[in-house]
Formats: structure tokens, sequence, C-alpha cells
């Protein structure tokens, strides 16, 4: 899986999409493959009881089990009841490109992601660094920044920084951020009294979230859990490489091809049935009446 | 925290940040990323949270000098008044 690279994608989607998507649907949408299955990927006790943890890929990513939620059908699944329940197309839209850009991201570890499920139940992946949450949080975490997963993240930091900083300014949250989102932003506003200094911060933390857990994995990895420093592709050699799928390549292809055709029918078909009529019904934010927030303390 | 009725009111010019109130929110978001670090390495599983992280800078940047500004006007003032 990926770390930090989940809360730092989110900034550059922004900022290149060329549409008017919700900047916190994109992060929700990011986050949701992971938001309610993570947990029992590692596992923990309650009282006397454990809860999950017994084969943490298998569930994470496989079938049976939650590997759905980092399919591309299920991005669309919930983007589609976002529209038909809200009609906002900011919301489902980004919901939408925050799953798959998850989703894609995740098809770098050993595990891979069931891009086209239910149409092909085989996890696609380049096998570029070791799934270890079998070895527990805090090994996963160890092993992940020792790895090219962690090369992987501060590339992604790279880029934003380099590519998409201006999303980080003030003047961007207030022209394009705030306008996308104005009720949400603006009940943080009425409702706490958060000035604009506040939102700003708040719509900046997952890229400082992001960015310090990189730091924070490292020192840890380096020098509390001492794991050793394996770059290479397919890194870190000292954990086991677990796989889901036990096929060959030519298997693989064969299922990967023919539920990428099915998915890609399922989806024509489903957008001319129902989901372009509830585009069509849907709406963009209000043309906000433009009220610039009240200037706050740094 | 403050209701509707006690937010402030809204301006209409956008607020011109100057070159010292630039550093100084640069640097309460330098000290907010070192306090994170640290605690983070030190508390791993509160601190390197979803919650707990993007919330930080809120808090460092933003919550508590906010706070500390109001106590320190609200203190003033009692002292003027007395």
């Amino acid at each position: 899986m990926s770390w930090a690279t989940h809360e730092l994608e989110n900034y550059f989607i922004q900022k290149h999409a060329k549409t008017n998507v919700s900047f916190l649907a994109v992060a929700l949408g990011a986050l949701a493959p992971d938001l309610l299955t993570k947990g029992f990927v590692y596992g923990y006790d309650v009282g006397p009881f454990s809860v999950g943890g017994t084969d943490p890929i298998q569930f994470h990513r496989g079938w049976p089990g939650a590997g759905f939620t980092h399919s591309l059908l299920f991005g669309v699944v919930v983007a589609v009841a976002v529209l038909a329940v809200t009609r906002s197309r900011g919301w489902a839209l980004g919901l939408l490109i925050g799953q798959w850009a998850h989703a894609l991201t995740d098809i770098n570890d050993t595990a891979g992601t069931m891009l086209f499920f239910p149409f092909s139940l085989e996890n696609i992946s380049t096998g570029m660094w070791r799934h270890a949450a079998y070895i527990g949080r805090y090994g996963d975490a160890a092993a992940y920044y020792s790895s090219p997963g962690g090369i992987w993240d501060m590339c992604w930091l790279v880029v934003v920084l380099l590519f998409a900083r201006t999303t980080l300014r003030r003047q961007y949250f207030r022209e394009v951020i705030f306008p996308a989102d104005p009720k949400v932003w603006g009940w943080l506003h009425r409702r706490f009294g958060i000035e604009e200094a506040g939102l700003v911060a708040l719509y900046r933390g997952l890229l400082f979230y992001g960015a310090c857990r990189i730091v924070a994995w490292t020192l840890y990895a380096r020098l509390i859990y001492r794991a050793p420093w394996d770059p290479s592709w397919g890194g870190p050699r000292y954990i086991d490489r677990v796989d889901i799928s036990d096929s060959s390549f030519w298997e693989a292809t064969q299922s990967v091809l023919l539920g990428a055709a099915g998915l890609t029918v399922f989806l024509f078909v489903a957008w001319r049935l129902v989901i372009r009529r509830l585009w069509e019904r849907g709406r963009d934010p209000d043309t906000v009446e433009r009220t610039l927030l009240p200037v706050g303390g740094a | 925290m403050s209701g509707q009725q006690t937010s402030p009111p809204l301006t209409e010019r956008p607020p011109i940040a100057t070159e010292g109130s630039r550093r100084a929110e640069a640097g309460l978001y330098a000290l907010a990323a070192v306090l994170y670090i640290g605690l983070g390495v030190m508390a791993r599983t509160v601190v390197l949270n979803w919650i707990v992280g993007p919330l930080f800078p809120f808090l460092v940047v933003y919550f508590v000098p906010r706070r500390i500004r109001l106590w320190r006007a609200r203190r003033s003032s009692r002292r003027a008044a007395s």
C-alpha cells in the first residue's frame, strides 16, 4: 500500500483537474478505500477479543474480503450514489477521481488491486515494493520506508511542491477551494468562527500530514526499528514476498483484459441508462456570494 | 468556539498579507512540523494518524496563537479597566 501518497496526490489532482471538483471530495475519495478497512488489516484488541488481522493481505486486497474497495467500479458506485442523493457534480467527480487515484496508486505494491472487480478477480501489480501489512503497523511502516515505497512518497512530495505549489497559497484557497465547497467551509466559519487563516490551515493539513509522516516514519525505520535500507525494485527483501494471485502471467493478462472489457461495457451501458440522466439533473456548486473571509492572524 | 452570532463580520476586500505576517506564518508551520515529527516518532499510534495529523497545523498555526492573542487582549483590557 502507499502511505503518504494518498494525502499528497490530492493537491496535484486538484491543480490539474480541468473541471470544478471539490477538494474535500477528492481527499475523502482518496482515503475511502482504507477508511473502514485499515483497522481490520492490522487487527486490534477489544478487551479479550482480537479483531481482524488473520489474513491481512487477503482481507485488504482480495475477494472474498474488502479488496473491492480498491476497484474502479467501487469509485463509480460511490460517486453515482452521491450524485443521486446530493446532485452535486463537484462532489461526485471529486470522490471518483480521489478513489481512482488511490486504487491506481496501490497497484505498485506486490499485493496489487483488483481494478476490474467484479469482472476480473485478478490483482494488478507492478511489484515495486512488498506489501508488509502482515507484520503489523510498525513493521509495515518500517518496511515501506525502507523500500521504493518511501522514495515513491518523496517523489510525490517533490511533484506537489514543484508542480502544484500554487494550490497551497491562500489566494488559491480563496478563489478555487472555497467556492467549490462554499457550504462546508462556510459552515466551519459560521459555526466555529474560524477565520480564513484557520480554514487554510485545515486545507493544508493533509499535505502537512503527508510530508511530516514521511519524515517521522523514515526516522523511525532508520533509528528505532533499524530496518535494512533496500530501495531496489521489489524490496525490501528482509520480509517475505506475499502475492494474492497464483496465476501465470498469461492467465492474469487474459483475465485482466476480459475484466477491462467487461467494466468498459458495463460503464457504457450504465452511463446511457442511468448516470447520464443523473449527471444532467446534477448541478455545479452554487455561485458563491463572493464572501471573502476575514483576515485571520497567522 | 463562538457561534454564528459572535463570528467576526466578513470583509469585502481580500486581506493583504505583509512580509512579516508571512514569515510568522511560515515559522509557525515549521514549528508545527518539528513538533509533529518529534511527537510522532515518540508516540506513533497517538500522533501519526488521519485525525491528529491533518488537524495539527490548525492547532499550532491558528487555534493556539488565536487563543493566546484573545487571552492577552482580555488581560490588558482588564488591567486598563482597573
